[in-house]
């Protein structure tokens, strides 16, 4: 997608002020924020901002007024025009998208006017700003403390008495890892940010909790940080990660054997 | 073998527990008996005596962190429940 300048322009232009559910849907979580700060600084800067694609031709990139700092960096929405491209073709589509740029840049340059008065009238929102600060603080604690925590983590048998300094012993203090390592995943921290692929940890922590005997916790924090990374076991990262071994491992511990009992009573 | 719906060397909160486990394991597919885990729920809840007290120090029941724990999950109960 290499596009002309203005038509890039063009399309930077619809994506930012498309409807607000339409940037939700076609945004991930982590970029939702930082759509909501590029709204606030194109109100800001009185339309004043320019986007180029990322190198790796996925991303967008915000550049300032002066178009020289990247304000951000987020996910391409692609437009139905290039949705349409990849169809046709490069070639016949960007003729097309040319001749049509003659139109609708007049339309955009009355839009952008208007536009300008209106965003004169906006004052930039603190509360997103405080939002996206604590995100970043939040993530940036939860990593720091997690890569500590789980680096004193050893995996050898017998499991570890003491992790930081925390004892280790009892039912379900094993467990406790397996589902706050799960809980990672839901709050976006990457699976390599604790220093250890956190899924393959999580993988070898259950032949450790079948050899306790996969306690009723333990079950529960299995089946937890399972839960964590999808309901659907065919789109699961972890399970998706673990080997035909690891996976009958994991699900021996997470199921629940009042079901299993159940089970072979009735049968 | 009938069924006495009690636990074994085990507290009867631990039924609470066992029917989290169970709702998981539903969710994911790991279970697809339903007819099992609506017998754990009942249990648990029968267990709760409709007050949501999840302990073991029944009658008068205790508030502890579990129960608040159970609380929120049995709300957020998936749409494939229905």
């Amino acid at each position: 997608m290499n596009f002309e300048p203005e038509i890039r322009s063009l399309s930077g232009a619809e994506w930012n002020t498309a409807h607000p559910p339409l940037k939700t849907r076609w945004l991930s979580m982590s970029s939702h924020h930082a759509a909501k700060i590029t709204s606030r600084e194109f109100r800001a800067k009185h339309c004043h901002f320019s986007f180029r694609l990322g190198p790796d031709h996925e991303n967008v990139v915000v550049l300032d007024t002066m178009g020289s700092s990247p304000l951000f960096v987020g996910e391409w929405m692609p437009l139905a025009s290039e949705s349409l491209e990849m169809k046709q073709g490069a070639s016949g589509m960007r003729k097309r998208i040319s001749a049509a740029s003659g139109l609708l840049g007049l339309f955009l340059v009355g839009f952008a006017g208007l536009y300008r008065d209106l965003a004169a009238q906006i004052q930039p929102d603190p509360q997103l700003a405080f939002t996206a600060t604590l995100d970043k603080e939040i993530r940036d604690f939860l990593k720091h403390e997690v890569t500590a925590h789980v680096a004193d983590i050893n995996f050898t048998r017998p499991s570890p008495d003491r992790v930081v300094g925390a004892l280790t012993t009892g039912e379900f203090s094993l467990g406790h890892v397996h589902a706050y390592a799960g809980r990672l995943f839901s709050v976006r921290l990457h699976k390599h940010d604790a220093g250890r692929d956190i899924p393959q940890m999580i993988g070898k922590m259950a032949p450790i909790e079948l050899s306790h005997g996969g306690k009723t916790w333990a079950q529960l924090y299995a089946a937890m940080a399972l839960h964590s990374y999808g309901r659907d076991l065919n789109h699961n990262a972890l399970w998706l990660s673990l080997s035909p071994e690891g996976k009958g491992n994991l699900s021996l511990v997470a199921r629940s054997r009042a079901i299993l009992r159940c089970k072979r009573h009735t049968s | 073998m009938q069924k006495t719906h009690k636990l074994i060397h085990l507290p009867e909160n631990y039924f609470g527990v066992a029917a989290r486990i169970a709702a998981i394991d539903y969710d994911l597919g790991l279970n697809t008996d339903r007819a099992s885990l609506d017998d754990l729920l009942n249990r648990a809840a029968a267990h709760s005596q409709g007050r949501s007290l999840a302990d073991d120090s029944l009658p008068t029941g205790r508030y502890d962190r579990y129960r608040t724990s159970m609380r929120a999950r049995s709300m957020m109960r998936p749409a494939r429940w229905a």
